[in-house]
């Protein structure tokens, strides 16, 4: 039992050096950036209720879909927290965007559902 | 003999504990993360079930045996005489949906069993992409022909090895069509 714990402790909180920390942040944060820098999440708050089918986060906290021009300003939020991230500069504060982050998720995740599937 | 032994383990995780450099707190809640994580995922794929951002990641994971596909597919027909029927596959075109996207979520109105729900379901869903069509032409975000109306085919393929049928459909029915509203 001793043995498992100490394997528990080890796998999961050895200290080791930040740079593989580091560069993980830089590749998974810089990654998404660029994938997600040139696509325009406006455009779904003008798409017909018809398509919509919420996922079971947005049922369960009756999230509704916002409007063109108030997605605009949250997709440039969580576009900018993901650069900042990448950069580690304001890292907490970026940190903090993961709520904003995870609605800009979520709401791609609802275009998806929009278009039934999920990320 | 059973105190000295309760001394150990609490000597030993206050250890590990110090080891990890970490409040006692702080490493009950990244145990906590590191349970509400894997279990829930454990879950989702044990029961099959998809409560996002958790997921029994389905896609691929069945095999079709038969040698036809069946799609939906949108079709624009232009203003001008005669008129022709352009597909609406061009992401510039449909977007912000894709065509394999659009396809799914029309399909999964056509099943619907509810025949008038589903015909009003998708004249609604037809006319909102006749409207985002006109509207990425007005903004210059493609230059595709003025359309009239949009039409609905179920379209079915006999798989062929070389794919080279890929444009021409065995089998095409309409399923509905829209025209555009006159004022």
């Amino acid at each position: 039992m001793q043995g498992l714990r100490e394997w528990w402790m080890r796998f999961w909180f050895e200290p080791a050096e930040p740079l593989n920390l580091g560069l993980c942040r830089i590749l998974f944060f810089g990654a998404f950036f660029l994938f997600y820098l040139g696509e325009d999440f406006s455009a779904w708050g003008e798409v017909s209720d018809t398509f919509w089918r919420p996922i079971s986060f947005f049922q369960t906290f009756h999230l509704p879909v916002l409007s063109s021009a108030l997605l605009a300003v949250v997709q440039w939020i969580w576009k900018a927290s993901l650069l900042l991230s990448c950069l580690g500069l304001l890292t907490r504060a970026s940190t903090v965007s993961f709520v904003v982050y995870l609605r800009c998720v979520s709401l791609r995740a609802a275009a998806q559902l929009w278009q039934d599937t999920s990320l | 003999m059973i105190c000295r032994s309760a001394r150990i383990q609490e000597s030993e995780r206050k250890r590990l504990i110090k080891a990890v450099g970490m409040t006692k707190w702080r490493l009950a809640l990244a145990h906590g993360v590191i349970a509400v994580l894997s279990i829930t995922s454990l879950l989702c794929i044990a029961f099959d079930k998809e409560y996002w951002p958790f997921s029994p990641y389905p896609m691929f994971s069945s095999v079709s045996r038969e040698d036809t596909l069946s799609a939906l597919r949108l079709y624009g027909v232009s203003q001008e005489q005669p008129h022709r029927e352009i597909p609406l596959l061009s992401p510039a075109y449909i977007e912000p949906f894709d065509k394999s996207r659009l396809g799914i979520s029309l399909w999964r109105m056509e099943s619907r069993k509810n025949l008038e729900n589903r015909q009003k379901w998708l004249d609604k869903a037809l006319r909102d992409r006749l409207k985002g069509y006109k509207t990425l032409r007005a903004t210059g975000r493609h230059d595709g022909p003025p359309l009239q109306g949009v039409r609905l085919y179920e379209e079915r393929w006999h798989l062929e090895a070389s794919a080279q049928n890929a444009q021409r459909p065995d089998h095409r029915e309409l399923i509905t069509e829209v025209e555009q509203r006159r004022r």
